[in-house]
This record gives structure tokens, C-alpha cells and sequence, in this order.
């Protein structure tokens, strides 16, 4: 069942970023969103690590005309695409900053002693339990593999997810295996998994005949869910019946020409995240954009150099050295500098989704990316600076600033009025008092869930 | 798709209530008897109008299943005459014995049930049994529902499709583990570290295989290798990488041979802490001498772990955990001397200089690494050795592979099974094995599809009408009660004789298991859930420096294991009742005794200590510093918490949940400062809503004003208190004048204490019963699965009544309840 990594079979080659631009357009595409009633919904969420400079951040005003701040210049082509949304709480702020990569998506107020942390569910996994079924539930992608810091999901215990940061792994993973030989193993898997629930539903039966009337119901709740079950075998194999989708494989780049650029990294993770939504492979993606602490990208070097700030390790950065704490701060610049550059990353993924046609619209229309983080002056949980794009026939209504009072509004408001527009049945999440109503257009602009 | 698998079962539900009720509709009793009644009575507060606790009595039509527990309370409150009211008109005798009589009646008649599945805690046991593998396979699984706070409750361990998608996964992963005829596979990385000179050539061939070690490694030959952290509070780490595939599952077995090595005495003992792939695994002492290591094995799913492309991460530290003094070197601890905290006891960090002393003569202690072997591709020969089943003439053929299933049948199902009941899973066997699999991979579906049948799944009931299932079913309730796993070899036999109800032999079982150190399986769910000790520990950050912080985890788990230790120790030496409350003794380990500022005790294992006798908390779980710093956790309001957790587990009068749309009492709000506890509080009783509840809770929990929010005692409080929180590290500073601690209450019966020590002794003289009685309920839902009903509630009447002039004494408590119809059956 688990495709076996086989890189000699698939070439590939070396390839410059420009030449990456447009994939080509999937016929196999075309013809999974015809059969189906909707068009599915996605989500992709981005973590920026160690504080934003938010000096260059947040927009000096607010409402629909608001001014575009420094480091959103990249995304002003698409300013209708997206909206900033300023000072989104967490547990009002009782958490410090080291600990966002672990609730920056689950907003639970984790308690950082080893051996001890405790967890919820993040909201990407809420979305993935009711978005499929697809080849793969979630795609979780970051800076490292691992768990911990590495990665932004948790399942349904709370448990995380190991993430991946290798882009040959994830795009292994991604398709039903090419190779008959793999696809006939993973057949036979799932006829396993269907004679041994056979077996077991015989027996369940006829215990069930021999029991009182409690005892029975207890029992038909057992033998429901193995009717579900049986249900999503058959869905998983129908995706492995419509086999691997077709397109040029050759020309998907895995290689990243630096060894350690940032940007080319975010880079080519988002052309794989436009690749597995183009082929319907997962609907929601999490990916971690870095570390608080590292790694030390090349690009740091450069930005300090213009900055004239002392070169130094991502981690001192972050902390943006001492002193002077103003805008002018070097440190602080260097990282207006890398904020603006994922907002560039984001501006190029949302421009490539803005190409693919989908249902009365484009693949933009019916994706929901979410870029945010933690805010480098406090540190804390008071306040996560989150920037909303795509998603329009879902409902959202864009190209605003909206600002809260500082501790007021819950981030989990905001993950509540996403995971609703995307069609999950929920009504709350962690903290969540209701859905964003600012953030939601008329409801004839929207096709309904 | 997603809303349809709830309405079919709805529907199901529905047809199946529909059946009942169309049975039972010749009964007309209900009109007849209890709707006249309820009518005159009851429903004047719990009807239509109102709907007093949120009971309305005018819907009811019928006895229903799912209704029981409401009637067993009716049952209570009217038998006992508090109800109605006596401010109400009253019902004559016969009015009211004919609604008893009813309830008693419709209960037994539908009310034989007691088949539950096994919860997240008895599976992992199960499997752990059946495959002989240590694995903890509880971590996969979803938390299951509670019931009066018990994961044991039938109703609780509800099923859904997520739930049982896990379970096949689980159920794989436990029968991917084992091996029949396929030979043992997989490379082995040891060493054996006491014969090794030189440490950079220690793990040479290891590193030849693509295996990376880092860490100090300090190698003393003939002794093994050091784990040694520079400075007590810190911790010396070795690691290793085993290269293994990042899609790599399975099980990896890590056996280590350790000791520990202490320079000096008046050391404590180190902590190793291992984590394999990033996740947690043990966190134990370590003891052991040279000549007499300790061997730690641990088997670890592979499947669950972040493997990265350099392989598989496995980490060894070592940490000390408990602050102490070395004679002849100074004390770093640069708290306030004016501050000390309380029990006089401060806290010592040695200096030293690493240079200069050789480890020998360094004053902390060490953990030594003898041995390491790692299995990164480990498959169980099974059945495990420890069984003796016959392993020979092992060979591909129908009678092996047949035999091979009854073994693992009757171990699964924990009963004797019949040719009729093997034969679909056999003829499963054989389907596969025309589907081309091998001995070994057919046999695996086989047993898997065992692990999903319903005797596997579910516990039998003890009065199943097939003697030997009913006898087997008594012997696994009692095994999962007193072990939380299936039974052992003697339990089988003793079921398999037909003996398990005789009294005698059930008294003997009990004296046998709580002998038996996986009693533990027992008292620490039990006592957990009963008290709600899943709470988090606050330690107070108040006048110490950092150092505080880093000792506080090992402190806070000591905490929470004291009173678990305790009341293991009431029910194995089995003391009366009322020492749960008061006593002249407590558990202790070497950092409770310096928390509760005790002499210095070695070793971090529990042992009972006797209080001294001018220790103001005396002894009894009220006064465990657990407890009450548990009671603090969720903010400023812990008089509350601790009057209402006091009512609930101790007294047996639970205050129902606070109404939602009352506001939360908040001492930091401006017009709030400064004002005491008690005047906070009567401004919150103005309010007509919170006034119901809070006259009884309030006045129980001013009884613990003693206790500060690191659970030690405190004689004087302040006029305010600052608290911040971050990461879990609370900061708590009194502010202005202080005060003597006002501890003035009352009992919910009215009666009133000036003191800690009075409120321990009116519990003791008048609510002894209350405490009996309520912990004898939740052991009866803890055991059976289900709240105790009318006919249980008179035997255990009857059983209190056995035992009360004995003063309640625990294990005799615990022995009747099994031997009696609320365990047994009918």
C-alpha cells in the first residue's frame, strides 16, 4: 500500500525556475470536475517563523481603500484577490512566541515543558476530514522534516504530523504508483482489508443475534462504522482504479538549483502545491515557510548586506539584535526584506492559480491560502498578523484591511469562517465565537455549499 | 455522504426503539401509577413552567433504557423522603411505595445488560497480551467517552467510523509484528560498551553500516560509557542515527544495559530519558550497580515516528531532577535569604569546575551505558517463549496454521472457543492462502480479522446464559478491574474449573492481584478519574530563582503520585475509611520531602513516611499538596474549585454545573481589588442564580484557605495576589498587607469549622458514610461499566451496613462489591 520511492524509473532534470511558470493544462483534470457536482474546495496555509516586521507589515489604515503596506507591494496586482486581517488573538495572548509553529493552526495554549506537550487538532486537519476523499488527506510540507516545530498539523488527538521538506519524497507520495506491479500490490492490500472486515462483520453478527436489546445497539454502532470504513475502501480504490494522472513528469522540477535559497524552496513546493491541486491528488496543503532558529538561507546574507546589518544566524535576526528598536533597525529590515519576498512566493502561486480554469472561474476562486505568523514585537499570542487570499466563489469578499482591538477577536473566528466556506459541517473551532462577517460577500456571489 | 451514516443509524435507532415500545405498550402501569404522581408532585418544579435542575418530568410516557440513571436517582431521592420537598405537599406511603415498586420492576425487567467494549487503556493491553509485544498501542487510538468520569462506562466507549478506520490500522500494525515460519530478519546494531578502550572506536562498526552517533561519549573501560550532565538540573545526551528508510514500518527494538554511578554520597539518583524518532518513551530511574544493571527493552511502532532521511533518531539523556546540597561546595541558589520557602529548605547548585575534577570526584551523579543493541527491523517469533505453547514440527500445512489460530483465538477472546466459532476465520486462512499468500501472510489476515470479532472487541457479560463464557467473562471483568489487562494463566484456570463464584476463591484472587505490582493497572486509572487528577500542577514561581522551574516537572509528577501511592497503600494494608481523610502518615520521595520541608530522603521511589506531629496539614489526601495545587490551575477562584471537587469526591453532593449564562467572579477586575476572598464571595451569592450552588460550595472550600497554589501550607495570605502565566510557569507575587489565613465554614449539613484540622474530623464523625457511599459508587461504575441502579444501590446498602461498625476497611469494600450480584450477575 505505501508507494515505494523508486527514483532511478523517473527522470528528471535540472531546471531553471523561469522555465517552471505554466504546467501544462490537465486534460485528466477537465474530466474529474465534469463527473462531479462541485468544484472541490482547497486550502493552503503558510507559517512565517520568528515574527514579521511589522513596521513594514501592517497597513497604515483600514476598510476597503487602505493603503498597501511595504511588504504587500508584491501581491498589489491581486489586491482584490486578498485581505489583511490585524491583531487575531490567541488564548488572549497568554503564550510566547517560540511556541507558534504548534498553535499557530491549532490555537491551544501548549505548555512547552519536555516530555509534556499537549495538542489539539489544527484547523488544516478539521478541513482534510471533510474536503476529500482524495489520494492523499493532507499534504504537510515545511522547511525540515519532522515533527515538533517542523510541522503545522495535528491530527484529531492532537498527535503531529510529520511533515516533509523533501520535494522528490512529496512527489512520490502524491500520485497512485505508475508501476502496475506497485498498483496491483496496493489492490490486493485493499481486497485484504476487505475479506479480513468480512470475516469480522460474520462474527459481529452472530454474537449481535445471541445479545439483549442494549447490548445489540452497541454493537450496531460497531458494525455502522465498519460499513464506513468499508465505504472509504472503496472510495480509496476508485482513485487507484482512475490511476495516476497524465502529464509531463519530466518537466516537474525536484532539483533546486542553490543549495540553500529560501525563496527557491518555497518555490518549488508551491509549483508541487499547484501540481496536487491541478490533479485533485489532496485538497489541503500546510507548509511551514521556516524555523525559528534557522536554517540559515543564503538570502539572509544578501538581505543584511543591503540592510547593512551584521551577518548573522536566522534566529539573531529574529531577535533583531539590540538597541535600537525602531523602524530603522537593520535587523528588523532584514526581515521587511524576507517578509516581502514570501509575499512575493505567495503573489507567483496565486498568479499560477489564477491561470487554471475551473468552474465558472478559476482554480484561485475555489482555493483559500492563508499567510500568517507571529509578530516580532511582542512575541506573543496577542496578536497573529494573517493575510487571506482566493476563494471568492466561496464567499470571501477581499481587498480589505480589517483591524481589531488587541485580545478581542479569537483567531479561531477566522479558522471558523474558513473551514464554513469551505463546506466543512462545523460550527465552532477552539475559541471561536462566530464566523467573520466582514470578511463574507452577499450571498448570491456565492455558489452555495 | 456525511450526514447519511448518522441517519441510517438514526433510523435504526429509531426502528429498534419503536419495537420496544410497541412491546411494552400492553403495559399501561405508567399512566396508571406514576403519572398521577408525578403529576400532583413534581411537576410543579420540574415540569412545563420550570424546570429545577433541569429536570422535566412532563415528557416521560414510559420507562425507557436510555432513562435509567434518572429513575435510579428518583428512586434515591423518594425513598429517602427529600423528595418532594418538605416545604411541598407530601404523597401518602402507598402513593409513594407504588412508584418505587414500579421503578424497581421496569429496571430489572430491561435492565440486563453489562456487554461493553474494551476502552483506548484495555485494548493496548489486550494487544500488548495476545501479540507479547510491548508496544504501546494506545497512542494511536482516538480518548474514548467518559462515564461519571470513568473511561470504563459502556455508554462512554461509543464507536465511529474514524474510530474503527484506526482500529484496522492498529489491528495490522499488532499482527505485522509477529512471525511464524519466516526466519528473523533485519540487521543488529550492538555494542558492548564495558569491554571498549577508546570511544571514538566504540561504535566503528556501526558507522561502517551508515549508523552516526554524537554526544560527549566519555568511555571508562571496563565500566561502559557516561551519561554525564555537567550540573545537577542539567543533562547529558547521547545520539544516534540508524539508517532506516523514511517509509519504513514496523516495530524497532532498543535494548539497553544501564547502572547508575554515584562520585559521593547524599547524591540522588539520575533519570534516563529515552526518545526514539522524537517521541517520548520512558523516563525512569536508574539504580541499578554494575554488578547488577538494569535491562531495558522497549519496542516501538515505527509507523507513528518522524523519521528522517538520515534515519531514525534515538536519544539518551540523562537528567537529575532533584535539587540538592554536596558538602564542601557552594550554593548557587541566589533566592532571597529574607524569602525562604516554606519548610526552610533551600535549594543547592554545587559549583564547581569540570576541569579540574576528574568525573569520579564530580559531585553529580551518572548513568552508565553497559550495553546497546537496536533492532531496526524487529518481527516477533510468536507465540512468545514466556507462553510454553509447543513450537515444534512448525511447517506449512493446514493442522499448524489451524493450531497456530487456536492459540490465538483463545488468547484474543480470553475464553475457550468452539470449532463452529473458529471455522470462518480458518476458512479465511484458506482463501488467502489460494490467493497466493504465504504461511505467514495469511495467517496474519486471519488473526487480524480475529482482532475485529466482537469477543475480542467487547467484554462479555458475567450472566451470559453459556456457563463457560459467563465463567470466562467474570475472570476477564475481574482481571481489567484489578490489572486493566485480560487474565492470567491462574484466572484462566480458575474459569476454566468453574470456580469463579465462589466467594472464597474471589477473596483470594483479590488478595493475589493487589499483591501484585500491576496493580497499578487498578488504582491508577481508578484514583485518577475518581479524583480528577489529570488536572495540571500549579508550582508557584514565588521567591525561588530559576532553578525552581527546572526541578518543578519531576515535582509535579511526585505530587500527583503521592496520593496515588497513598491510597495504593490504604487498600493493600487495608485500612479503614476514615484514613483516607485523617491519618499519621503519608507517601514521600526525595523531592516531597524537600517541597513539604521533611528531612532528605533518597531516592525518588515512595515510601511511608510518618508526619510529624506539629505538621499542620496531618495526613489524609486533603492535605496532599497535589490536590490542592491542582484545584488552582484554572485561575484566581480556587475556593470554589476545591468547595466543589471536595463536594463531589468527598462528600458525595454534587453541585450541579454552573449555569452558563452566570458571569464568571473575577478578583483582578478593578472594582474588585483588594476585597477578600469571603466579601468577593457574598457579593457573588447576591446574585439569586449563583446563591443555590454557592452556599454550599463556598463555605466547604474556605476549609483549604491553608494551602497556597503550590499546595503548601501557608499561615498568613496576602491582601492580593499578582499571577501571571506563560508556557505553563506561573509567577505569583502577594501584594500589600498581610493577613491571618481565614478558614471559617461550613459543612453542607450545617455544620461549622474554625480550622483545617476541625473540617478533617467533622468529615471523619459526620460524612463518613457520604464517603463510603460515593467512592463505592464510582468503584461499581469503575467495575461494571454502569451506574449503580436501584437493586445495586440496596446491596450496597446492605454491603455499608456489613462493614460499618469495621470502620469501612478499604480492601474488605472492594472484596464484597466483587463478590456480590453488582459484579456477579444475577
Amino acid at each position: 500500500m505505501n508507494p515505494k520511492t523508486n527514483s532511478i524509473t523517473r527522470r528528471t532534470f535540472l531546471r531553471g525556475l523561469g522555465g517552471m511558470l505554466a504546467l501544462p493544462y490537465l486534460e485528466i483534470m477537465a474530466e474529474a470536475t465534469a463527473t462531479e457536482e462541485r468544484e472541490p474546495r482547497r486550502l493552503a496555509c503558510f507559517y512565517i517563523p520568528g515574527g514579521i516586521n511589522h513596521y513594514n507589515w501592517f497597513p497604515p489604515d483600514t476598510g476597503f481603500n487602505y493603503t498597501i503596506a511595504p511588504s504587500h507591494k508584491p501581491l498589489e496586482h491581486l489586491r482584490d484577490e486578498f485581505s489583511v486581517l490585524t491583531n487575531l488573538s490567541h488564548i488572549q495572548g497568554r503564550v510566547s512566541g517560540h511556541v507558534h509553529p504548534y498553535n499557530w493552526l491549532t490555537g491551544h495554549n501548549i505548555n512547552l515543558t519536555p516530555g509534556t506537550i499537549t495538542n489539539t487538532i489544527s484547523m488544516d486537519q478539521v478541513a482534510a476530514k471533510y474536503l476529500g476523499p482524495t489520494w492523499l488527506p493532507s499534504l504537510v510540507l515545511s522547511f525540515a522534516d519532522g515533527v515538533g516545530a517542523a510541522t503545522l498539523s495535528r491530527n484529531a488527538l492532537g498527535v503531529d504530523i510529520p511533515a516533509t521538506a523533501n520535494y522528490r519524497t512529496v512527489f512520490e507520495r502524491l500520485f497512485p504508483p505508475a508501476d502496475q506491479a506497485q498498483i496491483k500490490e496496493a489492490q490486493a492490500r485493499l481486497a485484504l482489508d476487505r475479506s479480513i472486515l468480512d470475516t469480522a462483520v460474520g462474527n459481529v453478527k452472530d454474537v449481535q443475534r445471541r445479545l439483549g436489546y442494549t447490548d445489540r445497539q452497541r454493537l450496531d454502532q460497531y458494525l455502522e462504522s465498519i460499513r464506513d470504513v468499508e465505504k472509504r475502501l472503496a472510495d480509496r480504490e476508485a482513485i487507484l482504479n482512475r490511476g495516476r494522472p497524465k502529464f509531463d513528469e519530466e518537466s516537474v522540477c525536484l532539483e533546486p538549483r542553490g543549495k540553500s535559497r529560501m525563496q527557491e524552496h518555497i518555490e518549488l513546493m508551491m509549483d508541487l502545491i499547484v501540481l496536487a491541486f491541478q490533479t485533485d491528488m489532496t485538497r489541503v496543503v500546510t507548509h511551514s515557510l521556516g524555523g525559528e532558529g534557522g536554517p540559515n538561507y543564503e538570502e539572509y546574507k544578501e538581505w543584511a548586506r543591503e540592510a547593512g546589518a551584521p551577518v548573522r544566524g536566522a534566529h539573531d535576526f529574529h531577535h533583531k539584535g539590540t538597541g535600537n528598536r525602531g523602524a530603522d533597525n537593520p535587523d528588523g529590515k532584514v526581515l521587511g526584506m524576507r517578509d516581502r519576498m514570501f509575499c512575493a512566493c505567495l503573489a507567483r502561486l496565486m498568479d499560477k492559480l489564477k491561470a487554471i480554469p475551473a468552474k465558472n472561474g478559476t482554480l484561485l476562486d475555489y482555493t483559500v491560502l492563508l499567510l500568517g505568523g507571529s509578530q516580532v514585537t511582542s512575541h506573543s499570542g496577542k496578536s497573529f498578523p494573517m493575510l487571506l487570499a482566493g476563494g471568492k466563489k466561496l464567499g470571501f469578499r477581499h481587498g480589505q484591511h480589517l483591524k481589531w482591538k488587541p485580545d478581542t477577536k479569537p483567531a479561531s473566528d477566522l479558522y471558523l469562517t474558513i473551514l464554513q466556506q469551505l463546506g466543512c459541517p462545523v460550527t465552532s473551532f477552539k475559541e471561536s465565537t462566530g464566523p467573520i462577517s466582514e470578511l463574507l460577500g452577499r450571498v448570491d456571489e456565492f455558489s452555495g455549499p | 455522504m456525511k450526514i447519511s451514516p448518522r441517519w441510517r443509524l438514526a433510523c435504526i435507532l429509531a426502528f429498534l426503539l419503536l419495537n420496544v415500545s410497541s412491546a411494552l405498550s400492553a403495559d399501561d402501569s405508567f399512566e396508571k401509577v406514576v403519572t398521577p404522581f408525578l403529576k400532583r408532585y413534581c411537576y410543579a418544579c420540574h415540569g412545563p413552567e420550570k424546570q429545577t435542575a433541569g429536570i422535566r418530568y412532563d415528557r416521560i410516557t414510559s420507562y425507557q433504557a436510555g432513562d435509567r440513571d434518572l429513575w435510579t436517582m428518583v428512586h434515591a431521592r423518594l425513598a429517602a423522603g427529600e423528595m418532594p420537598p418538605r416545604s411541598r405537599p407530601q404523597p401518602t406511603e402507598a402513593e409513594r411505595k407504588s412508584v418505587l415498586t414500579w421503578i424497581e420492576e421496569h429496571q430489572r425487567a430491561q435492565d440486563a445488560s453489562g456487554t461493553r467494549r474494551l476502552n483506548r487503556r484495555e485494548v493496548a493491553a489486550a494487544l500488548r497480551d495476545v501479540t507479547g509485544l510491548g508496544i504501546d498501542y494506545a497512542s494511536a487510538f482516538p480518548g474514548d467517552g467518559t462515564v461519571a468520569g470513568f473511561d470504563t462506562g459502556a455508554d462512554g466507549l461509543q464507536d465511529t467510523a474514524d474510530g474503527v478506520a484506526q482500529w484496522m490500522q492498529v489491528t495490522r500494525r499488532a499482527v505485522d509484528g509477529i512471525r511464524f515460519l519466516e526466519p528473523a530478519a533485519g540487521k543488529v546494531f550492538s555494542a558492548d560498551l564495558r569491554s571498549v578502550k577508546d570511544a571514538r572506536q566504540a561504535f566503528d562498526p556501526w558507522k561502517a553500516n551508515g549508523a552516526q552517533v554524537r554526544g560527549q561519549a566519555i568511555v571508562r573501560p571496563g565500566l561502559g560509557m557516561l551519561l554525564q550532565p555537567r550540573a545537577p538540573g542539567e543533562s547529558d545526551t547521547l545520539n544516534f542515527s540508524i539508517p532506516v528508510a523514511t517509509s519504513q514500518q514496523g516495530v524497532l527494538r532498543l535494548t539497553l544495559v544501564v547502572s547508575a554511578m554515584k562520585p559521593m554520597n547524599g547524591l540522588p539518583n539520575s533519570r534516563l530519558w529515552v526518545e526514539v524518532g522524537g517521541k517520548d518513551i520512558d523516563y525512569c530511574e536508574v539504580t541499578g550497580t554494575f554488578e547488577k544493571p538494569q535491562q531495558l527493552v522497549y519496542e516501538v511502532q515505527l509507523d507513528d515516528l518522524a523519521i528522517q532521511p538520515k534515519g531514525i533518531n534515538i536519544q539518551l539523556s540523562n537528567r537529575v531532577e532533584v535539587p540538592y546540597a554536596v558538602p564542601g561546595f557552594a550554593n548557587e541558589d541566589r533566592s532571597n535569604p529574607k524569602d525562604p520557602p516554606p519548610g526552610g529548605t533551600g535549594l543547592f547548585r554545587p559549583a564547581f569546575d569540570r576541569k579540574v575534577l576528574p568525573p569520579e570526584k564530580q559531585p553529580v551523579p551518572f548513568v552508565v551505558l553497559q550495553r546497546i543493541d537496536i533492532e531496526p527491523n524487529y518481527v516477533a517469533a510468536w507465540p512468545p517463549k514466556e507462553w510454553k505453547a509447543e513450537s515444534s514440527d512448525r511447517k506449512d500445512d493446514a493442522a499448524c496454521a489451524q493450531r497456530l489460530l487456536t492459540l490465538w483465538m483463545e488468547r484474543a477472546w480470553r475464553r475457550p472457543v468452539t470449532a463452529a466459532e473458529q471455522e470462518p476465520f480458518l476458512a479465511l486462512y484458506h482463501k488467502l492462502r489460494q490467493q497466493a499468500l504465504s504461511f505467514d501472510a495469511a495467517l496474519r489476515g486471519s488473526f487480524q480479522a480475529v482482532l475485529l470479532s466482537a469477543p475480542f472487541r467487547y467484554l462479555a457479560a458475567p450472566d451470559h446464559p453459556d456457563a463457560t463464557i459467563a465463567q470466562h467473562a467474570i475472570a476477564s471483568r475481574l482481571s481489567f478491574l484489578l490489572l486493566g489487562a485480560p487474565p492470567d494463566d491462574e484466572l484462566r484456570r480458575l474459569a476454566g474449573a468453574g470456580k469463579l463464584r465462589d466467594p472464597a476463591v474471589l477473596d483470594a484472587q483479590v488478595d493475589r492481584l493487589l499483591a501484585d505490582p500491576r496493580r497499578q493497572g487498578f488504582i491508577r486509572p481508578f484514583v485518577t478519574q475518581w479524583l480528577e487528577l489529570e488536572q495540571p500542577i500549579t508550582i508557584a514561581q514565588d521567591h525561588l530563582q530559576k532553578q525552581d522551574f527546572r526541578f518543578a516537572r519531576y515535582l509535579k509528577a511526585s505530587m500527583r503520585e503521592e496520593t496515588i501511592a497513598y491510597i495504593t497503600q490504604l487498600l493493600v494494608e487495608n485500612r479503614p475509611a476514615r484514613e483516607l481523610i485523617v491519618s499519621d502518615w503519608t507517601m514521600m520521595n526525595d523531592i516531597l520531602a524537600i517541597h513539604y520541608g521533611y528531612p532528605p530522603l533518597e531516592g525518588g521511589y515512595l515510601r511511608k513516611v510518618k508526619l510529624r506531629p506539629d505538621d499542620p496539614r496531618g495526613g489524609g489526601i486533603l492535605g496532599h499538596a497535589g490536590i490542592q495545587s491542582m484545584l488552582c490551575w484554572m485561575g484566581d477562584n480556587w475556593v470554589i474549585y476545591r468547595g466543589a471537587w471536595t463536594l463531589r469526591h468527598i462528600l458525595d453532593h454534587p453541585p450541579p454545573p454552573p449555569p452558563l449564562e452566570v458571569p464568571e467572579l473575577n478578583p483582578s477586575d478593578a472594582q474588585n481589588k483588594g476585597k477578600t476572598f469571603r466579601e468577593l464571595l457574598k457579593q457573588h451569592q447576591q446574585d439569586a442564580r449563583c446563591a443555590v450552588c454557592h452556599q454550599t460550595i463556598d463555605p466547604v472550600g474556605f476549609a483549604f484557605q491553608n494551602f497556597d497554589l503550590s499546595g503548601r501550607w501557608r499561615d498568613v495570605e496576602y491582601e492580593s495576589y499578582t499571577r501571571n502565566e506563560l508556557d505553563g510557569r506561573v509567577v505569583w507575587v502577594g501584594v500589600g498587607k498581610t493577613r491571618p489565613v481565614d478558614t471559617i465554614g461550613r459543612l453542607p449539613r450545617g455544620e461549622e469549622f474554625k480550622t483545617f484540622a476541625e473540617f478533617k474530623q467533622l468529615i471523619v464523625k459526620e460524612y463518613q458514610t457520604d464517603l463510603v457511599r460515593g467512592l463505592m459508587k464510582r468503584l461499581i461504575v469503575y467495575a461494571t461499566g454502569r451506574k449503580p441502579d436501584v437493586a445495586d444501590m440496596k446491596t450496597l446498602t446492605a454491603i455499608m451496613e456489613e462493614y460499618q461498625t469495621k470502620g469501612y476497611p478499604l480492601r474488605d469494600l472492594l472484596k464484597a462489591v466483587i463478590r456480590s450480584r453488582i459484579f456477579l450477575g444475577q
